[in-house]
């Protein structure tokens, strides 16, 4: 028996709620920057967990994480492409959001004293421009690797960052020094 | 300006820049200090997204496995401890608890097409498209918005399966 045989064989998958354990504060992050609000990211986290529990069999050790990547991704930006149909299609012009969906106090203040300004710069970029940052920065993917998990062409990757970061740093240009707004690009 | 760096400031940021672009870079950071400060603010805002990172909610993990708990398959084994099925009704959860027991549904709906280990459902199950139907029960999951359909409403039969 190979080394490689014993290995798999004392290999014992982890259990259901290891792999929440160990990857849903993740998971919650990555979900946070893209919804930008606690209340969308946790649903956006189950929808993640949902998701990998029922295809849990074909993992294998190893891409877990670009997985997790790409399933939470893939659905936000469903997510987001869904509620601008609907919002097109059915919605009078100023309805955000359908009443009934309201914070919670400790939410509401959650979502204010969290640097909201970096998330409020965030938000106001293209949800795929903004995919692209947060998969990088956050997550310190590599261009290939976002353009595996959004599918798109790394040239593509490439212009999102760059365009996402000036978009960033001109909304962020308030906190000068730190970002001041010159462009030389 | 065609001498500056531009796009390649933000691909030097990030790693991503062949030996020979990156070495042409150092050259001109060197001598370029308008380039060197646009380098700095880059690195900044690289930074920025990990260091003010949001709380995650101490209840998170307990929440999801409670929830995911719904749509685990009926199969002892490892990743399969089961719970005892706790009858629901809307608590100070009660969205999560909605959400999850959508999941349940569209993971039971596809339960005969990807034989998930377990009892086979009582009585015949209907034929589903996996792919509609997963989508409008996760659309009214996800969203909460437009409720195309009525999640109780859609796999009753297969509901009563997890019990």
């Amino acid at each position: 028996m190979s080394t490689v045989e014993q290995a798999l064989d004392t290999w014992t998958p982890p259990t259901w709620d290891e792999v929440v354990r160990d990857h849903s504060a993740r998971v919650y992050r990555l979900a946070y920057r893209l919804t930008g609000n606690r209340h969308d990211a946790e649903d956006l986290t189950q929808e993640v967990f949902v998701r990998v529990f029922r295809s849990l069999s074909s993992y294998t050790p190893g891409t877990f994480e670009g997985w997790l990547h790409r399933i939470t991704t893939n659905l936000f930006l469903d997510m987001v492409r869904r509620k601008a149909r609907i919002r097109f299609d059915a919605l009078p012009d100023d309805a955000e959001r359908i009443p009934g969906r309201e914070l919670s106090p400790q939410q509401a203040y959650d979502d204010a004293h969290f640097d909201g300004d970096v998330q409020a710069a965030l938000d106001a970029l293209p949800p795929d421009f903004r995919a692209a940052v947060v998969l990088c920065d956050l997550e310190g993917l590599s261009y290939d690797e976002i353009a595996a998990t959004l599918g798109i062409k790394i040239g593509t990757v490439r212009s999102r960052i760059h365009r996402g970061r000036s978009q960033l740093r001109a909304a962020l240009s308030h906190r000068a020094p730190a970002f001041p707004s010159a462009a030389l690009a | 300006m065609s001498a500056h760096l531009g796009h390649a400031a933000t691909a030097f940021v990030d790693g991503e820049l062949d030996d020979g672009r990156r070495d042409e870079v150092l050259g001109h950071l060197a001598h370029c200090m308008s380039c060197r400060s646009e380098v700095e603010v880059l690195r900044r805002l690289k930074l920025v997204l990990r260091t003010d990172a949001p709380e995650v909610p101490t209840d998170l993990t307990a929440r999801l496995i409670a929830a995911t708990v719904l749509v685990r398959p009926a199969s002892p084994g490892p990743a399969g401890r089961r719970r005892p099925h706790v009858r629901r009704r809307s608590t100070g959860h009660g969205r999560l608890r909605r959400t999850a027991v959508s999941g349940a549904l569209v993971a039971l709906g596809l339960g005969g097409a990807l034989s998930l280990a377990g009892p086979p459902a009582r009585g015949p199950v209907a034929p589903v498209d996996p792919t509609s139907a997963g989508f409008l029960l996760e659309h009214s999951a996800t969203s909460h918005e437009v409720p195309f359909t009525e999640p109780d409403v859609v796999p009753a039969s297969s509901s009563r399966s997890s019990r």
